[in-house]
């Protein structure tokens, strides 16, 4: 399948509507939605359309494309799944902002909405872009806990439990909240000149994993963010918090990761396993429950 | 080495920098500055004055450390900006090892400019 790199820098026609962004959509009956296309089979680059939905209270720019899908062009491809900002999918690039879709309001923006797929990734189709680097590299940093070599077992098949005190799960807590949603890497300016930048993304979920108190992986870990490439190379531009749908804040990760790397993990030792399991184990007799078959 | 490794010596040399460069021009350039602190007022940038500095190992020692910092640091920049914009990873070894060669053929022209200024014999 042929994908194409987004060169440009998408420059928003029309940033907003008198009012600005916050207007509120008081007196909005329409929406002007301005789309980039992009078809493999035909395109070498990002070409653009514009469609008109009629305006509804609440209206996300989810929603409108949804309304452009179903009354004006179904061959129009985004990706979209929970409409909730829980999982991820509907990235774009919303009036020059990497954004959620479907957590990005109509009125907020004005009665014109531009939206280009994400920066810093190949086009799969339209507004479909190719996550699957973001979800290699995200693989690279070992994105689970790793315990030391005796405690496999435990890990497998665990029969008792790992203490975590409060204060140690808030070393972590807000980069576990990362959708894998891509925006960081798509606002990042270093991705944008490196394609070999780890990026965002994988540096604070390398970090997720290294404050845990429960793991013990540092050293593999160390030796993936510890190059050329990795770490180092963030300019700090800070982007990447900027745009991040959750609150995450990578850039605070990255520099905990630089500072890991200099004096080390927070927790010199994984945390071991203590006392009974607090749940009974599953009794072998009796049957599992059972998914139901697939619908579709 | 690893990274971590170089950008630590990097950010050293950068402090490093701080504090022998603002020796150099706190002498050289400044000396108005040093005699509100009550250090003597004399002709510095004079022939005799620059001569004695020359000769002098005390002053060869900072400006070889000088040398060595701003070429570490210059030279590790210099390998970032060329790592970012030129990617594969055979460029990454061409990267280092042509940083590498530049930064010692710089370090070693200064270090001629430095001890061609001391008596023959050794310095005072």
């Amino acid at each position: 399948m042929t994908m194409a790199r987004v060169q440009e820098r998408v420059v928003p026609a029309q940033q907003a509507a008198p009012g600005g962004e916050g207007a509120g959509g008081a007196g909005l009956s329409k929406v002007v939605l301005r789309v980039a296309r992009f078809d493999p089979e035909r395109d070498v680059r990002l070409r653009w359309q514009t469609f008109e939905v009629p305006y509804t209270p609440g209206m996300t720019v989810l929603d409108a494309l949804i309304a452009v899908k179903e009354h004006h062009d179904g061959s129009l491809a985004f990706r979209s799944s929970c409409r909730m900002g829980v999982c991820g999918s509907c990235g774009m690039y919303v009036n020059g902002k990497p954004r959620l879709a479907c957590q990005t309001q109509v009125s907020e923006l004005g009665g014109t909405v531009e939206v280009a797929p994400l920066p810093n990734h190949d086009v799969i189709k339209d507004l479909v872009p190719d996550l699957s680097p973001t979800f290699e590299r995200h693989r690279k940093v070992h994105p689970y806990i790793i315990r030391p070599a005796g405690d496999e077992p435990e890990m497998r098949s665990p029969t008792r439990e790992f203490a975590q005190t409060p204060e140690e799960m808030e070393r972590y807590l807000q980069f576990a909240y990362c959708l894998k949603c891509s925006l960081c890497v798509a606002a990042c300016p270093t991705a944008a000149t490196d394609p070999l930048f780890l990026g965002p993304q994988a540096l604070a979920q390398a970090y997720r994993y290294v404050a845990d108190s429960r793991d013990g992986g540092w050293a593999a870990r160390a030796d993936v963010v510890d190059g050329p490439h990795g770490v180092f190379s963030c300019h700090l531009a800070g982007a990447c918090s900027e745009a991040c749908p959750k609150g995450v804040d990578p850039a605070l990760g990255i520099q905990l990761l630089k500072r890991t790397l200099l004096v080390g993990p927070p927790h010199p030792e994984p945390a071991p396993v203590i006392g009974p399991r607090q749940t009974p184990p599953p009794d072998p007799a009796r049957p599992r429950p059972q998914a139901p078959p697939p619908t579709v | 080495m690893r990274e971590s490794k170089l950008w630590a010596l990097h950010l050293f040399a950068g402090g490093a920098l701080i504090v022998l460069l603002g020796v150099h021009m706190a002498v050289q350039h400044y000396p108005t500055l040093l005699g509100w602190l009550g250090w003597p007022q004399t002709d510095v940038r004079g022939f005799a004055a620059v001569a004695a500095r020359g000769a002098s190992s005390a002053w060869a020692v900072l400006y070889v450390l000088l040398l060595g910092f701003a070429v570490y640091h210059g030279m590790y920049g210099l390998r970032r900006v060329l790592h970012e914009v030129w990617y594969s990873p055979g460029a990454g070894r061409a990267i280092d090892l042509l940083v590498v060669v530049a930064g010692l053929v710089v370090f070693v022209y200064g270090l001629v400019v430095v001890f061609q200024a001391m008596p023959v014999g050794g310095a005072s």
